[in-house]
């Protein structure tokens, strides 16, 4: 979306605003992050690997990571649905939906934690009719999964509804009179269209997901190797005065997580080809 | 018959955009429908396409009725003023978008699509740009791929919104006369859009001119320039000057000016009590000269292109426009501010409602 090798700038001082950002950048993000590695670092090999590859641990990953991944899709593709339905139609009560929109970013997450489980507990208003499908959601991995869900839905659906309502409306009339159903319509016109900022909207949520603590503490039931998120681990190290433990789990977390953002924006860039070529 | 529109209307909320419109096309024609901003002829263009549905009335294609006919079944090939080409796909994938989305059983091979895409490409005269992404090219180009992407599905009718709408002047003039041309190989039924007089009738076999959601006048280029039915068509088609007359024995007198327009040629009605003169219509003279005379006082010249412009005032404070040639110009050695006496060479008049 930024445009790159521009040859004058509008705005001069590259070289301030450069200056200042790689300062700000190493206070705010990079130094306490590097404190990570640094007390990592104080531990030898074998003692990692016997952080990292701890039954324990290693389920708190998968679960993490999957879970929030999970989480990120339903929002991906629900997200989009509110974004276009906000975007596309007027219909009463319309500011109010889209300011619930924002909701789970100032909800306090505990606050979230707590009513979601009151509400999928087996007794709760939801978790009631789940309970006669012979669902549990409520202290399971479904749980979790509920409740990055919840915190994830705003970054999908503010980060596509300014592309949507950007959108030209009559390239898809173009492709329907050309013969395309709306399905395909939507797979080779509208979708590449969005495709850019869907994926970053997946990155957020994901990101988001991946670092949830508050809510997910209360609706998952925090069992070892069973639905024990990556963040709840470390906090339970640190409880113990395990230090070591939980900045070897802190470091790789972040390792992970940096790596699979990177991808995203990787393949965001792919997915932007087009807009390159108009710069030549 | 190619298209038949009878008794189609169309509101959005109180506003009237089309009001019991009827309109015949031929198989194989190219009309323009022509008219001011908000009379009505994009909407009636989207309904053809059924990117729009009518209120009331019907629209057949090749006598089959629409009424239940998707926009993808319609067979109609649809151009749109900003091209709406997919800026994500190249040239190449853009023509063939149409082909590849078929049903299966329907879809040419690969190879036949390949094929297709090339002559369209060498129709419209850009066969090095097949891999060029829609943003590498200017709007001309742009605008003769999203021809050639409408063409691939073998429409039965081409419908063309403003298509030079975006392009620049001398870009405009060639591509129309590109379309002319084409038509004239392809012979595909063809209805464009614009509000450009000189486009419609440069390029169209018939006019349709619209007005506030109505049909105004249906006719071939010549036969609407000369015949207009009333003085929106003719004000329309060109600039015109109004002046207010009086009949005196089937001869209009021109009021304040004491001038009859006994040699000139008339259209005129007999009760008629106002008369539309085109600029270019007028003889100048320096000298009062015979009896149709109207004295005005020349207040503005612009001599740059074919004809000169003047912009004159009369006696009775009306704005008269007048175009004479350079030639006329030159010899009656025309200044600002000089007196100039105007006898009016062809009168229009209407009938009044």
């Amino acid at each position: 979306m930024t445009k790159k090798k521009k040859k004058q700038s509008v705005i001069p001082g590259f070289s301030m605003s450069m200056g200042l950002t790689l300062s700000y950048l190493t206070l705010i993000v990079l130094a306490p992050l590097s404190m990570l590695f640094i007390r990592a670092a104080g531990l030898n090999v074998s003692e990692i690997k016997h952080i990292l590859l701890s039954e324990r641990t290693l389920s708190a990953f998968a679960l993490s990571f999957g879970a929030s991944l999970i989480a990120a899709l339903i929002n991906c593709i629900f997200g989009f649905i509110v974004a276009w339905v906000l975007v596309r139609y007027t219909f009463p009560g319309k500011v109010f939906f889209d300011a619930f929109v924002d909701l789970p970013f100032a909800l306090p997450t505990a606050v979230a934690g707590i009513s979601l489980t009151s509400l999928y507990m087996t007794s709760g208003w939801i978790g009631r009719y789940f309970h006669i499908l012979g669902i549990k959601v409520a202290y399971t991995r479904i749980g979790i999964i509920v409740a990055l869900t919840f915190i994830g839905l705003p970054f999908v659906v503010r980060t596509l509804q300014p592309v949507l309502s950007d959108m030209d409306k009559q390239a898809e009339e173009a492709a329907v009179s050309l013969g395309a159903s709306r399905w395909k319509t939507f797979i080779h016109v509208i979708l590449p269209e969005i495709s850019p900022a869907l994926l970053t909207g997946f990155a957020l949520a994901l990101a988001r997901a991946i670092g949830e603590y508050g809510s997910v503490v209360f609706i998952s039931g925090n069992m070892p190797n069973r639905t024990e998120i990556v963040p709840l681990l470390i906090m339970t190290r640190l409880e113990e005065y395990d230090y070591s433990g939980a900045t070897v789990i802190a470091a790789f977390m972040l390792i992970v997580s940096f790596l699979l953002l990177l991808m995203i924006n990787l393949l965001q860039g792919w997915g932007q080809r087009f807009q390159e070529a108009e710069k030549l | 018959m190619g298209i038949e529109i009878s008794g189609v209307s169309k509101s959005f909320g109180k506003f009237v955009a089309l009001n019991n419109v009827h309109l015949n096309i031929q198989a194989g024609e190219l009309i323009a429908l022509l008219g001011p901003s908000g009379s009505g002829k994009t909407t009636l263009l989207r309904i053809i396409a059924g990117l729009e549905s009518a209120d009331a009335g019907e629209i057949r294609l090749f006598n089959e009725d629409t009424m239940n006919k998707k926009v993808k079944d319609r067979m109609v090939g649809f151009v749109f003023q900003h091209y709406a080409l997919f800026r994500h796909m190249t040239v190449f994938d853009n023509i063939a978008f149409g082909l590849r989305v078929r049903p299966r059983r329907t879809r040419p091979a690969k190879t036949e699509i390949r094929d297709k895409v090339f002559s369209l490409l060498r129709l419209v005269q850009l066969e090095h740009f097949s891999d060029h992404y829609p943003a590498q090219l200017s709007g001309g180009q742009r605008q003769r791929i999203a021809l050639a992407r409408a063409l691939a599905v073998e429409p039965k009718v081409l419908l063309l919104d403003e298509p030079f709408g975006a392009l620049d002047a001398k870009v405009r003039k060639e591509l129309r006369r590109w379309l002319r041309r084409l038509h004239d190989e392809i012979h595909v039924t063809t209805v464009f859009v614009t509000h450009d007089q000189e486009e419609a009738l440069e390029v169209a076999d018939r006019l349709v001119i619209m007005n506030n959601g109505g049909i105004e006048q249906i006719g071939t280029p010549e036969d609407v320039y000369h015949n207009p039915v009333n003085p929106f068509v003719f004000n329309f088609l060109g600039d015109v000057n109004l002046f207010r007359c009086r009949m005196e024995n089937g001869v209009p007198q021109i009021i304040g000016h004491g001038s009859e327009a006994t040699d000139s040629t008339m259209s005129v009605v007999p009760e008629a009590s106002q008369v539309y003169v085109r600029p270019h219509l007028f003889d100048v003279s320096l000298l009062p000269n015979g009896s149709t005379r109207i004295k005005g006082t020349i207040m503005h010249i612009n001599p740059a292109g074919p004809t000169v412009k003047l912009e004159l005032v009369s006696e009775w404070n009306e704005r008269i426009d007048v175009n004479i040639t350079q030639e006329k110009y030159q010899s009656l050695k025309l200044n600002t501010n000089m007196t100039v006496f105007l006898k009016p060479i062809q009168m229009h008049s209407f009938r009044e409602p």
